[in-house]
């Protein structure tokens, strides 16, 4: 089933997140649930995680590294590694349930209906082909067209993307591209078939400044363009933002958070968004000493029994040590606290 | 196979070493394989039916029978005997080869990573020079030039083997010496030698190890090679690669010889090579994170 | 690139001198007077002697000798055989000349494709049973000696079934054995090699872009990591056509191939150091050049080589 009454054109940035959330969401992952197996047992990497990604909409899925917030991209794109299993829960790519699908199912949704780009521009594009060329590949493979024709599809793709002199450097190779210029090519490889959901996994991480930026703005301009949805994989705050229309917050495996983006910066709910949010530099209140949260993020052979976060919170107290399920805090907002509005309501009394 | 273990689940190898040894089936065949060759050799003298260099021309190319579990070859000696005595040989060898090559190859690697200069240059262009010959035809060469015999192997095998090693440990120190410890230790005023061998010498001790292991057999395969081609050990010694020769001038009539032994000297270099395989699994960091 | 070329070419010339050192050095370091060997039967006969020292150049100072050999051989004389008296050196060796390096290269053509498809199938199914069967195979490959392996097929497929002569050289079906037992250790260690590069490259970066883009198993083996396979496997090249080139020695002695190999032999034992050396040395220019060749070649398929880096 489609969103029936979706618009052509995408919402505009900043449209109002209640009624972008109300029609049926592009991408929806529920109750996920990803298991890997070690050496001496299989361990729990992704417990009951909920997304929900609308149509034209950026969410952004923030998580320190550990978090888990790779392996759910992985998971929706059908790239878990053979010791990966999905052990609950399903994933809805618009009318495609991912989850059930078969291995050469997805692979025929990879690149056309689903794309993604990744952190490392250097490393993710093969040294030996020329860029023209593999994005023309996406072409070639999923639309059938021929060499030719991909490879003037590509040289536009690559314009759009914002390469100049674009016809001419499509036979350059990988590495005669700069970092800030592979990462176009990625956009370009992943935009090629207008996807309906991109997934960016820290895309401009490993990037200069002033780069970040331009690859930034890059990604919100396509998204007006074509109305594609974006999964935004970061531990950024500062990108979100920028960037988001709605936020998740990953820890050790479970979303912790959910709110629009606004309303996680002023009033952030659980106790781990509100720690990450007081971590980062802020150019409004002068502090003597950066905050930091106590303890280290546990790995998941030993995750903590409850809340996975309650060693480390300063708002540790009774029913923290059972198993939390989400409070929902208004319709657009939820966050996995069983104190949660206690501390909204502390918040909100506060300002 | 389509991504890597997540950085989460990663952990400390230093206690899965066992569990991951008996997991690894390289490993675990491998090492069954050597030890029953060591043993072999070292109890040799005790297991033996019979004397290896013992002539007996009244029973020469028996085939295999209740007297002689192996045959005998054309001089009537019995060929299980030599087949086991002929481990003793190829191990001791194997063994010196590597004694030297590791001391030399290690030593020098150091110099040359450590001191650099005149004593770098000096080293590693000898290096390149021994590197531009195929190794087997250089053993060969200088087995022809010094003549036959146990020693000359070693010798030659020594000399075709250290660059390697020497090659090697350089550029691991080379990578080690940036490290702060060791800036460290020059600023407390440790000499030299100390640094060397205290510090620089327990951390690039892992690749060497592989990289021996992965050797060995391949020093074993030389040794027999040189022997078999008639240039290595000499009569009546007993070694595989000579009774090969012998054995193949035989092999429509008498095939047992050289069946026997072929199959000895496969399975022995066989076990070291797993073993080496296994080791190499086990304790290279690019390999282990999986 | 074309400093590089020359630079690879002259870096050629000292490797060479000190192999021409080295066997020159061999021949004089080696017990026994070949002249005394020589005579055998006229060892008395002092005039004589004298006769044969002069005629082979050993009556004047060593260095002399070592100049006056250098000259010699870049001008194509390796001088008088030891072993068949008077003769050149040349015409001992010319009508085995081609024949080794003929063995070697059509082993080398066969076990490159051989290993890479080997290796590659084993990559791809990592930890199957064909995975592990074809590594126990490999194994045995590269740890049998030519020559062990020789005991077993020349008695199962020449004496037992009769399907291939013995020995000898001429015919078709008498190179099978000698090639086969040239190609197994070569295609075992490629096909090892090509397992291990490809593990690697299946785990990079780049393929993991290549499934994201939702490419076909078969396109993203054949077009992406094929290629990025070869480039380190062309590398290694070298090292495996040495070890060829060793194995026509032990080759051609069992199959009596009158090649390069058994030729050396003989001169060896027959203490005919001329002729050892002229072989030696000519394996070992054979060697390097094949080397460089490589090298070049190398140059060819990495792009990254090939265009340097010009970042924009």
């Amino acid at each position: 089933m489609t969103a029936a009454s979706a618009p052509t054109s995408a919402p505009a940035p900043g449209t109002d997140a209640n009624a972008a959330a109300a029609q049926q969401p592009l991408l929806e992952i529920d109750g996920l649930t990803v298991e890997f197996a070690t050496l001496r047992r299989k361990v729990k990497v992704l417990e009951d995680v909920h997304i929900q990604v609308g149509k034209g909409e950026i969410v952004g899925l923030v998580g320190e590294s550990g978090s888990g917030k790779s392996v759910t991209a992985m998971s929706v794109m059908g790239l878990l590694p053979d010791t990966a299993r999905i052990t609950g829960g399903r994933i809805r790519v618009g009318e495609h349930e991912v989850s059930a699908k078969s291995k050469r199912q997805l692979r025929s949704l990879r690149g056309r209906d689903m794309a993604m780009i990744f952190q490392e521009p250097m490393t993710s594009l093969n040294p030996v082909l020329t860029v023209g060329f593999q994005i023309a590949e996406v072409v070639m493979e999923h639309q059938g067209a021929g060499q030719g024709k991909a490879m003037a599809r590509a040289a536009e793709l690559m314009k759009a993307v914002g390469i100049p002199d674009a016809a001419r450097r499509a036979h350059d190779y990988p590495h005669q591209l700069s970092g800030g210029m592979r990462q176009r090519v990625m956009i370009a490889i992943a935009m090629a078939c207008q996807p309906l959901l991109l997934i960016a996994d820290e895309p401009t991480t490993a990037l200069d400044v002033t780069i970040q930026a331009q690859i930034l703005d890059l990604m919100v301009s396509l998204r007006d363009r074509f109305g594609m949805s974006i999964l935004f994989i970061t531990h950024d705050l500062g990108v979100i933002a920028e960037m988001a229309d709605r936020v998740c917050v990953m820890y050790a495996g479970q979303i912790v958070e959910e709110a629009p983006v606004k309303e996680i910066f002023t009033a952030p709910a659980h106790p781990y968004t509100r720690l990450l949010l007081r971590s980062i530099p802020s150019a409004r209140h002068k502090v003597d000493r950066l905050e930091t949260i106590e303890g280290t993020t546990p790995s998941p052979h030993a995750f903590p029994e409850g809340c996975r976060f309650h060693p480390r919170c300063p708002e540790m107290a009774g029913r923290c040590r059972e198993p939390q399920t989400f409070e929902r805090l208004n319709p657009a907002r939820q966050a996995r606290c069983w104190r949660a509005r206690e501390i909204l309501a502390r918040l909100e009394g506060s300002s | 196979m389509t991504t890597g273990t997540p950085s989460l689940l990663r952990r400390a190898a230093g206690s899965d070493f066992l569990l991951r040894f008996r997991r690894n089936r390289n490993a675990m065949i491998g090492s069954a394989i050597v030890l029953v060759v060591v043993l072999v050799a070292i109890l040799a003298p005790f297991i033996a039916p019979h004397d290896p260099e013992r002539i007996n021309m009244l029973a020469i190319w028996e085939p295999p029978g209740s007297d002689y579990l192996l045959g005998t070859d054309s001089l009537g000696r019995d060929v299980l005997s030599r087949i086991l005595f002929g481990a003793q040989v190829s191990l001791i060898i194997a063994g010196s080869v590597l004694a030297v090559t590791l001391t030399v190859g290690v030593v020098l690697g150091m110099v040359a990573g450590y001191f650099g200069g005149w004593a770098e240059t000096l080293i590693m262009r000898t290096v390149d020079v021994i590197f531009a010959f195929p190794e087997l035809i250089l053993a060969i060469l200088v087995a022809a030039a010094l003549g036959t015999g146990t020693v000359t192997v070693i010798i030659a095998l020594s000399l075709v083997w250290w660059p390697g090693i020497a090659r090697l440990t350089r550029s691991l120190v080379l990578s080690v010496r940036e490290e702060m410890f060791v800036d460290a230790a020059i600023a407390s005023g440790t000499p030299a030698w100390k640094i060397l061998v205290r510090h620089l010498l327990p951390n690039i001790v892992s690749p060497i190890i592989v990289r021996a292991s992965v050797g060995v057999g391949f020093i074993i395969m030389a040794e027999a090679t040189l022997s078999f081609l008639g240039i290595g050990v000499q009569e009546p010694t007993p070694t595989w690669g000579g009774m090969i020769r012998d054995g193949l001038a035989s092999l429509r009539t008498d095939p047992h010889l050289a069946l026997y032994t072929s199959l000895a000297l496969g399975l022995t270099i066989i076990g070291f090579n797993m073993l080496g395989d296994g080791l190499r699994d086990l304790l290279d960091p690019k390999v282990r994170d999986r | 690139m074309f400093t590089f070329v020359v630079k690879r070419v002259l870096g050629l010339i000292p490797v060479l001198l000190v192999a021409i050192t080295l066997t020159f050095l061999a021949n004089q370091m080696v017990p026994g007077d070949p002249i005394q060997t020589l005579l055998s039967d006229h060892s008395g006969n002092a005039a004589l002697e004298a006769r044969l020292r002069t005629a082979y150049g050993l009556d004047r100072p060593l260095i002399v000798q070592f100049f006056d050999y250098i000259w010699s051989i870049l001008n194509g004389d390796f001088g008088l055989s030891f072993r068949f008296a008077q003769m050149p050196v040349i015409d001992v060796i010319s009508s085995s000349l081609m024949i080794s390096p003929i063995l070697a290269l059509s082993a080398l053509a066969i076990a490159f494709p051989l290993g890479l498809l080997l290796g590659t199938l084993a990559a791809i199914k990592q930890n199957s049973w064909v995975d592990t069967g074809i590594i126990l195979v490999l194994v045995a490959g590269i740890s049998i000696p030519n020559f062990a392996l020789a005991s077993f097929l020349v008695y199962l497929f020449a004496l037992q079934l009769n399907w291939v002569p013995v020995a000898g050289w001429g015919s078709f079906e008498q190179a099978i054995l000698p090639v086969t037992l040239l190609i197994v250790p070569a295609a075992a260690y490629i096909a090892r090699l090509s397992r291990t590069y490809m593990l690697e490259v299946l785990r990079t970066d780049y393929i993991r872009t290549a499934r994201a883009k939702g490419l076909r198993e078969k396109v993203i083996i054949w077009r992406h990591a094929l290629r990025n396979t070869l480039v380190p496997l062309l590398t290694t090249v070298g090292i495996i056509l040495g070890g060829l080139l060793s194995g026509t020695f032990v080759v051609e002695t069992i199959f009596n191939i009158p090649g390069l190999g058994s030729l050396a032999i003989q001169a060896i034992f027959a203490r005919d150091y001329p002729v050892t050396m002229a072989i030696v040395l000519l394996f070992t220019i054979f060697f390097a050049g094949i080397n460089l060749l490589v090298d070049l070649t190398y140059g060819l398929i990495d792009p990254r080589i090939r265009l340097g880096g010009n970042r924009a």
